[in-house]
């Protein structure tokens, strides 16, 4: 491929099925060149459970491209999510044959690092280095040039169900549209949003999908936390259609047009229609303050649960540039200062790092955030794309799988 | 006496498991059918016991290295390696420590295996000590979940909690008289059922007890003279054991093994009943057991208590065969709630809590209408 070729990225997402095209520019720049979606079908959760609709979803997509576009995608990296993602930590060591750890022994250590022991039906997506270990020395920053005899690293794995991987390969080969690779979508929101000074000062990124919601946490300017709960927007709509006894379209209509995430003093004076959905059915109304009850009962809950996994692993206190929401669910009404008040650090919605050129005209960018960092994690390493492979390189801490 | 072999079968998972089998075993006697599996070969060691090596293929015998994907898929390799010493068995109390490789990693892949063959499944797990770092906590609370997602039900011991009160015992006797205390829960099972009594378990009414109560606490106090039977309740009611999630969930169940000698009164037992009664809700279903046991038990009242809370969502997998239908038994519209859009997936819990019910049926929250 050549390094100026454009390149594609794919999502088959709960809500919607997209594809981005990305045209490196060469210096660390990127513009997106196009992108479309269709509504999904056949994805629950994250997952797919009807590989022919799916296939549909993405041949419609692509469609939509060549009329739209002029762009014909016949090879796309493809963004995954859902809660079959999972995560571990392995441990590593090298014998130091100079009693003193060299560039050649970190190499070698960064090699072995990918020798996971997964079970045959686990993919690895993502494999981030953690910290040393220098004999009985624990979280060593930099080895380099320390004297000891076992060098040690600890390393977090991102791995997802092969089958369930496979299935969104097989809708997209279905398509016509080859998987060069696959990436995580908790990893590409950050790859999206944040700059190497967030992610040294510390920044939690959470991406609420459709049907699921992946978040990463950053310190130290590296990944320390990758998580997903199969919890999203979906979950969010259905509760309203439950509370309410409408239908999933009113229910949806509610959630993007009314609803909040907060409870407000006056909502119970309000009262919103609900024109019939069928005719022959009399109009309704709702309380203001019950729709936004449902709303905010569910992503309290769901901010709460990734509070409390980071604060089971220390690093809540690690998040000094914030918090960063990205996905579809981050543009609801007043989610920010909730956040705000789950977290208790500064929450925002994430911006596109300057970087990319193209989404200006778009409304929430934040909401192609996993689509926009697949894009530029997959960017090829040629010469005249250097320095935009130093700045990934340098955002992953050359962590990308093999 | 039933020359059958027992429809219950003691498994210990990894390391840690195989020692705690070995410590059940003496302490119990003979009467138990155990067996214990292991990715270190050398836990096998004394040929005392039945003993399963794991992932021969992919480790060699050598165990994870404290990695739990390694024992993960040393059991996705060959899932039916438990499956010779299965005949006959109904009920599978499983032993555990979390923390390191093989029990983190193999038990929820067992008890995966063993729900596919329709075998109930009972799990005691300790939890490590505070001392043993951050780490080695997080790696065991992150193989809580797999577990409770695939046990009928699972009993989270922390080390601390276990052996409370013994700071002042040597290191030795300290986890002597941890593995003490949590041999008298896991033996429940067998005492209530084969030693004599007055009132007992048949194994297919245990098996109805235990399908699908997800997660319990445990609890054990003895004592001895005039007033034990109170006594025992005071204890009881101070048990660290006890205190976990005490406020998260209504006592649903007590299985309660009250084991003496012959002096057992009636009485005693009346006094045990109506006071942990009285304690966890009259609403709670009490099924109680005594053992009659001199030679263990002389002059003693033991009470043993296992406490099977209600869930918020009771819509944890029933066992094949079984007919549970709790979640419409108990609370209607949260199983209503879960039949449409995400009937089809899996559930995703969190915490005992089915995520894929709303969440204000959940908290019962009155919405304005």
């Amino acid at each position: 491929m050549n390094p100026s070729d454009p390149i594609a990225a794919l999502e088959i997402g709960t809500t919607r099925t997209v594809i981005a095209i990305g045209e490196p520019l060469g210096d660390g720049r990127m513009r997106i060149a196009a992108y479309d979606s269709i509504p999904s079908s056949g994805v629950r959760k994250s997952q797919i459970v009807d590989v022919a609709q799916a296939r549909y979803s993405v041949a419609s997509v692509q469609k939509k491209l060549v009329t739209q576009f002029d762009y014909a995608v016949s090879q796309a990296y493809l963004v995954v999510s859902g809660p079959q993602i999972r995560t571990d930590q392995f441990s590593v060591q090298v014998q130091l044959p100079r009693a003193t750890v060299t560039d050649e022994d970190i190499e070698e250590i960064g090699e072995r690092m990918y020798d996971v022991a997964l079970p045959q039906d686990r993919q690895a997506l993502e494999i981030a280095r953690l910290s040393y270990g220098l004999d009985d020395l624990d979280n060593v920053t930099s080895p380099k040039g320390m004297s000891g005899h076992l060098l040690k690293l600890r390393t977090l794995c991102i791995h997802g169900s092969a089958q369930r991987i496979a299935d969104a390969k097989n809708a997209a080969d279905a398509a016509k549209l080859e998987i060069l690779d696959v990436c995580y979508a908790g990893t590409s929101a950050a790859a999206a949003v944040l700059t190497p000074q967030q992610k040294r000062d510390g920044a939690l990124v959470i991406d609420l999908g459709g049907g699921s919601t992946n978040f990463t946490a950053w310190a130290d300017g590296r990944l320390l936390y990758a998580d997903v709960i199969g919890v999203g927007g979906d979950h969010v709509t259905e509760d309203i259609r439950y509370a309410f006894s409408i239908s999933l379209a009113q229910a949806e209509n509610l959630k993007n047009t009314s609803a909040s995430a907060m409870i407000g003093p006056d909502d119970a004076s309000v009262r919103i229609p609900l024109p019939a959905s069928t005719p022959g059915f009399n109009d309704a109304s709702i309380s203001l303050r019950a729709l936004n009850t449902v709303v905010n009962a569910r992503l309290s809950e769901l901010f709460t649960i990734i509070r409390t996994k980071l604060d089971e692993v220390n690093l809540l206190h690690r998040l000094n540039a914030g918090v960063f929401l990205t996905g579809g669910g981050s543009s609801m009404k007043n989610v920010l200062p909730l956040a705000a008040n789950v977290f208790g650090r500064a929450v925002s919605i994430g911006q596109i790092v300057p970087e990319i050129e193209g989404l200006e005209n778009e409304a929430n960018p934040a909401a192609l955030a996993t689509i926009v960092g697949t894009l530029i994690q997959t960017v090829p390493a040629e010469s005249e794309n250097k320095s935009f492979m130093d700045a990934v390189r340098s955002f992953f801490g050359g962590n990308k799988k093999k | 006496m039933n020359s059958q072999p027992s429809p219950i079968l003691l498994l210990g998972v990894g390391g840690a498991g195989t020692a705690m089998v070995r410590g059940i075993l003496r302490s119990y006697g003979p009467g138990i059918r155990a067996l214990a599996i292991d990715t270190d070969a050398q836990s096998g060691g004394t040929g005392d016991m039945l003993f399963l090596l794991l992932g021969g293929n992919r480790l060699a015998g050598r165990g994870t290295g404290g990695q739990p994907a390694s024992a993960r898929a040393a059991f996705q390799d060959t899932p039916s390696v438990l499956d010779s010493a299965l005949e006959g068995v109904r009920t599978v109390v499983i032993v555990t420590a979390l923390g390191g490789g093989t029990g983190g990693g193999a038990t929820g892949e067992i008890l995966k295996h063993l729900h596919t063959l329709g075998i109930a499944t009972l799990v005691f797990a300790t939890m490590p000590f505070s001392f043993e770092g951050a780490e080695r906590s997080r790696t065991a609370r992150a193989s809580i979940g797999s577990i409770e997602q695939h046990a009928d039900v699972s009993v989270f011991l922390p080390l601390d909690e276990l052996v409370a009160g013994a700071n002042t015992d040597n290191m030795r006797d300290a986890l002597a008289r941890g593995i003490d205390t949590m041999s008298l829960g896991v033996t429940l099972l067998w005492r209530v059922l084969e030693k004599p009594g007055y009132i007992r378990f048949d194994p297919e009414r245990l098996r109805t007890i235990l399908s699908g109560c997800g997660r319990a606490q445990f609890a054990t106090a003895t004592a001895m003279g005039p007033n034990r039977a109170e006594d025992i309740l005071a204890s009881l009611s101070e048990s660290p054991l006890l205190k976990q999630d005490a406020n998260s969930a209504h006592v649903r169940t007590l299985l309660v093994g009250v084991l003496a000698g012959d002096d057992l009164l009636l009485s005693e037992v009346g006094t045990v009943a109506s006071g942990l009664s009285a304690a966890f809700g009259l609403g709670a279903t009490l099924e109680l057991g005594t053992v009659n046991d001199e030679a263990t038990f002389s002059g003693r009242l033991t009470v043993v208590v296992l406490i099977f809370n209600e869930s918020a969502t009771a819509t944890k997998k029933t066992m094949p065969g079984t007919v549970r239908h709790v979640a419409r038994d108990r609370a209607g519209e949260r199983a209503l709630a879960r039949t449409d859009r995400f009937r089809h997936s899996d559930a995703t819990m969190w915490n005992d809590e089915d995520l894929d019910i709303p969440t204000f049926i959940r908290r019962q929250l009155t919405l304005d209408r």
